[in-house]
């Protein structure tokens, strides 16, 4: 298990190579990657504000969440805050499980998770300033598709 | 007692966390608030 909240970039590679290394029992690394978009040239940077402590715990309590959902062998959580420039990696989650269909579930439910209950706000720089990112309807709808099955039965 | 302000909320305050002084008898429904707590202005999230 490993959650991780820093300023610092990380080595995608790296952190699969460790969550894989000196085991033989994974058949699947579900993971998903976060990059700072700026789609029409619009964004010059982005900054993640955090709450210290509150988010390291949070985190944690998202992947008990999902260990509890599904029978997985390893989970690796690493978010970055501070200012970004476009293109720089802001969040990856990797999920180790016996079968693809668990790791590939339980990374969806991770990011939905995390996208709607982990303490993060995003500031947006572009041209005409720089304004707080809005939540997004589409996100709490995502999120609230975990809710419909209660926790525990749904194992694969 | 000390309360967060965070992103936009911060922003629009002007500072990032205060120190109140509470009379004696607050509580919420249930759970006394003390004057070592800590209280976040939780904010709709957008990490990710």
């Amino acid at each position: 298990m490993s959650v991780r909240v820093q300023r610092q970039d990380f080595d995608f590679g790296e952190e699969i190579r460790r969550l894989t290394s000196a085991r033989t029992d994974i058949g699947a690394v579900a993971t998903f990657l976060g990059l700072v978009r700026d789609d029409a040239q619009k964004l010059s940077a982005l900054t993640l504000e955090h709450y210290p402590g509150m988010t390291e715990r949070q985190l944690a309590a998202i992947e008990a969440a999902a260990r509890r959902r599904w029978s997985l062998i390893d989970v690796a959580i690493i978010h970055r805050f501070g200012r970004l420039l476009s293109g720089a990696q802001i969040v990856m989650v990797a999920v180790a499980a016996n079968h693809r269909l668990a790791a590939f579930e339980a990374c969806e439910f991770l990011m939905d998770w995390l996208k709607t209950r982990a303490p993060f706000w995003k500031l947006e720089e572009g041209p005409g300033g720089c304004h707080w990112v809005e939540p997004k309807n589409e996100d709490d709808q995502r999120a609230e598709r975990w809710t419909i099955l209660p926790e525990g039965s749904r194992h694969v | 007692m000390k309360i967060l302000y965070f992103a936009w909320l911060r922003s629009n305050i002007g500072v990032s966390e205060e120190i109140l002084h509470l009379p004696q008898d607050v509580v919420t429904l249930d759970h006394p608030v003390r004057q070592d707590d800590e209280v976040a202005f939780f904010l709709p999230v957008t990490g990710g």
